[in-house]
């Protein structure tokens, strides 16, 4: 319900000149009001979904976001670049439906906990936004047109059905660090509301690092899963499971190296206050980037390791290493996000009513669902390799 | 406005709701009704020993596949982009109502994916029992999808309880719920048939044991209309009781009036829709069943043209009757509470607004017109456009600002003996002040008025 000692104010300030003379003072005033329906749960059991949601979201997303172009680019180049490129070209659409269906529970969320400002930034870059659906069809489709074109895997098929799902997908993540960037970027709220829903908050200099840092992250995630083939080969192929390796490792490793850079530029992109937080001025945010690089540098060296030797072992560390980084990352996000919107809505202020039976419906259907993947999972593994115990 | 506004021209956010609405639920209803038919038809196969029947199922749970995970789910995620873009306020709520009641819908939807997924790509490689039970467990997990959706898309219209209460369960099993949800599964059942009538279309028929297997496969397509026409009507009647009385009020007056050309919009679209309906059923017992030779993939396609227009109707339909809702009578089409409009009207619409014009001091004329426009563009525009799909220049007609004055000083009162538009339009919310500024601004929209000699 409208505060009406608030809005008498509000009405004051209408009427005598320019309504927002000073656009920070402004845009936290048109911060829109939550529904005045309880929350569902206490704040941090959603916040804890939200973020276990993004971060099975990430992984499979990181795959899909740059997998067309790593296939497209070992296709050719010898015949365990061309088998591989082709698995990968091949399992692509499963990790882009486990990517989508994954993203819709932080979607979720987000718009319970933030809505606010998730409503107002994606309204504001409508268009785009919303393009990004016809645009995943596209890219799905190009992901199956590739598939189905390729009847021998020691061939290479129409890669320009995989490098176009990659430019369509990073379209798609650049739509989205515009969206998350907006949302906290009070300052552009006013510039872009402009009614056409064509704004995109490119005049923020976070964008383009933030883009590229998770564009060549998902390079980098790509070495790490062709790892992980790599491990399953090992016992059944020596020498392609090594080459899986090696590769993986290399790639994972150069990436790693460029992102000290690009890394480097976003957090300099930050506002200064959030840029200090991680160093040495939050007491959770600067020992989370300082185990996240120190993991990294590790997670360097693990990788150099495979990439002499395509072992196993080294692979693994890398993976666990990286695995690692991932979520010190996420969690740095988190907290980000958390400074950047405390001066801007308090969801922890607000009313709540859990709904008891509801949730609790939920987690019995969880475990079902595990239990059912379990046995689904069982099953295909069966189908594939009826050899294996 | 408690968000910016996004205005977009032509079409409106209604008809781009619908765009995506429309293909999203034929495609998904696809997805349900599918289900059911691969268990049947696989049950059927498996009992049989029918080699020819596996091997068409096979065919066909390709296409089932590459239609309902691609075009299906990602335009389900579409639905919700666009509803939030449209209607940030309504998304929020029905979030926030059935958070865990989404949340559930999701783990359904992940069983069904991750099914449809190794259904298809382990055919021939797990037992035919074991394929079976896959079929099976798709059927399931996808009409639990149902479940779930059926609930909260029927709270919109029905909440029931919910109002009073604010209880989660009071407003999802609402009088709506059971004949929503019936009707749903019946329709689903004429569409999987609808969509396997295509496949089987295209089936080779260079033998006569080729072209008669495609008989059978065509003739077992059309069967699958059956429910629809045979409980549809009944299950259209039960849902028909329990919608709120204002809404039956309009269809029958509709109905009533028709012999008189004045019928209602949501009449025109059921009598489009039964005969629609009509054709399908008629063409599909003398088309496929009857004359399965000369039924080709084209009149399929026609066939499926005539189900999403169905479809579309239904749905179009569905959507009118909530108008003007989105969730009924708690929360209006343009964001605002009905909890909330004494306080506007009392305070003013653009005083409770977070997103205001920029007032010029001094500048009164322009800022009487700002304040209409933004009256206009938070309370109009969620149904109307400037120039397109319910133009507001042609329904503003010939009235001059004096009429316009009049006409919304009618809808600015909540008193239904005094505002009869109170079952199709949201009051008009603001003070006196501001009613006028928007009649100053709607007058700028209308159309150039001849000149009187």
């Amino acid at each position: 319900m409208p505060d009406v000692a608030s809005l008498s104010s509000v009405v004051t300030a209408l009427f005598s000149g320019p309504l927002h003379p000073d656009a920070a003072h402004a845009t936290a005033a048109m911060v829109p009001h939550y529904q005045p329906v309880p929350m569902p749960a206490p704040i941090w059991l959603l916040q804890v979904l939200l973020l276990v949601g993004f971060i099975t979201h990430l992984i499979p997303m990181n795959v899909i976001l740059t997998g067309g172009l790593v296939s497209a680019g070992l296709l050719g180049r010898s015949p365990h670049g061309t088998r591989f490129g082709n698995t990968l070209a091949a399992h692509l659409p499963v990790y882009l439906s486990v990517a989508i269906t994954q993203g819709v529970v932080p979607l979720l969320f987000l718009q319970l906990i933030y809505g606010p400002l998730y409503y107002v930034s994606t309204v504001q870059q409508a268009w785009p936004w919303l393009s990004a659906i016809p645009v995943l069809i596209v890219a799905y489709y190009s992901l199956y047109g590739y598939k189905f074109s390729v009847k021998d895997r020691t061939k290479v098929g129409p890669v320009g059905y995989l490098l176009l799902s990659s430019l369509l997908f990073a379209f798609i993540g650049f739509g989205f660090v515009n969206m998350v960037t907006l949302m906290t970027d009070t300052a552009h709220w006013q510039e872009g509301a402009t009614r056409t829903g064509w704004f995109l908050n490119v005049a923020n200099p976070q964008v383009i690092p933030r883009f590229l840092h998770m564009w060549f992250g998902s390079l980098a995630v790509n070495g790490l899963v062709m790892g992980i083939y790599g491990l399953v080969f090992l016992k059944r192929d020596l020498a392609y499971g090594q080459w899986l390796i090696k590769t993986g490792a290399a790639l994972y490793a150069v990436i790693t190296l460029l992102q000290f850079g690009i890394g480097g530029w976003f957090l300099m992109s930050l506002p200064k206050a959030q840029m200090l937080a991680f160093m040495g001025q939050h007491a959770v945010a600067t020992p989370l980037m300082m185990g996240s690089l120190a993991t990294t540098v590790l997670s360097l060296v693990m990788a150099m390791w495979a990439w002499q030797t395509g072992k196993g072992l080294p692979m693994v560390l890398t993976q666990s290493l990286g695995l690692v980084t991932i979520l010190g990352m996420i969690g740095m996000r988190a907290i980000l996000r958390y400074i950047n919107l405390a001066s801007l809505v308090t969801p922890d202020l607000l009313p709540v009513k859990l709904q008891l039976d509801l949730l609790i419906a939920f987690l019995i259907i969880a475990v079902g669902l595990v239990i059912f993947l379990t046995w689904l999972i069982k099953t295909a593994w069966k189908g594939f390799f009826p050899e294996a115990k | 406005m408690n968000y910016p506004i996004w205005e977009i021209p032509i079409l409106g956010g209604s008809w781009l709701i619908g765009i995506m609405a429309c293909i999203h639920i034929f495609i998904s209803h696809f997805a349900v009704g599918g289900g059911l038919y691969f268990a049947l038809s696989e049950w059927l196969a498996y009992k049989n020993n029918d080699e020819a029947m596996y091997d068409y199922l096979k065919k066909h749970a390709q296409f089932f596949m590459l239609v309902t995970t691609v075009a299906g789910a990602v335009t389900g995620v579409g639905i919700w982009t666009v509803i939030a873009l449209v209607s940030p306020d309504g998304l929020h709520t029905l979030i926030q109502v059935y958070t865990f009641g989404w949340a559930c819908e999701y783990l359904f939807f992940v069983a069904e994916l991750a099914v449809v997924f190794v259904y298809y790509y382990c055919w021939d490689r797990v037992s035919r029992k074991t394929h079976l039970q896959l079929a099976i467990a798709y059927a399931v997990a996808s009409i639990l999808t149902l479940v779930i959706i059926n609930g909260i898309l029927t709270f919109m219209l029905t909440p029931d309880k919910w109002i009073q209460t604010g209880y989660w369960f009071d407003g999802f099993f609402n009088r709506t719920y059971w004949p929503s949800l019936l009707i749903r599964i019946v329709i689903m059942a004429s569409m999987a048939g609808m969509y396997s009538l295509y496949t089987a279309s295209k089936l080779p028929q260079t033998t006569e044991a080729e072209a008669s297997f495609r008989d059978r496969m065509l003739q077992y397509a059309a069967k699958w209309f059956i429910p629809t026409f045979a409980v549809g009507p009944v299950l259209a009647w039960w849902f028909g009781l329990n919608i709120p009385p204002d809404v039956l009020h309009t269809i029958q007056n509709g109905m009533q009036t028709s012999g008189v050309g004045n019928f209602s919009i949501l009449a025109r679209a059921s009598y489009l829709g039964l005969i629609l309906s009509g054709t399908i059923i008629i063409f599909a017992y003398v088309g496929p069943y009857l004359n399965p030779r000369v039924f080709t993939p084209k009149m399929a396609l026609a066939f499926m043209v005539c189900g999403l227009l169905v479809t579309s109707i239904g749905e179009w339909s569905r959507e009118m009757l909530r108008k003007p809702y989105v969730v009924y009578g708690h929360l209006y089409s343009n964001g605002l509470r009905i909890s909330d409009i004494k306080t506007i009207n009392e305070t003013g619409y653009i005083a409770t607004s977070k997103w205001k014009p920029q007032l010029i001091e001094g500048d009164v004329a322009g800022n009487k017109m700002r304040m209409g426009k933004a009256m206009f563009e938070g309370q109009c525009l969620a149904c109307h456009t400037k120039g397109g799909y319910r133009s507001m220049p042609n329904m503003l007609g010939e009235r001059d600002e004096k009429a316009i004055v009049a006409f919304l000083t009618t809808i600015h009162s909540t008193d239904k003996a005094k505002n009869p538009y109170m079952g199709i339009m949201p009051p008009v919310a603001g003070t006196v002040d501001e009613v006028d500024a928007l009649a100053t601004y709607l007058a700028t929209l209308r159309k150039p008025q001849p000149e009187m000699h």
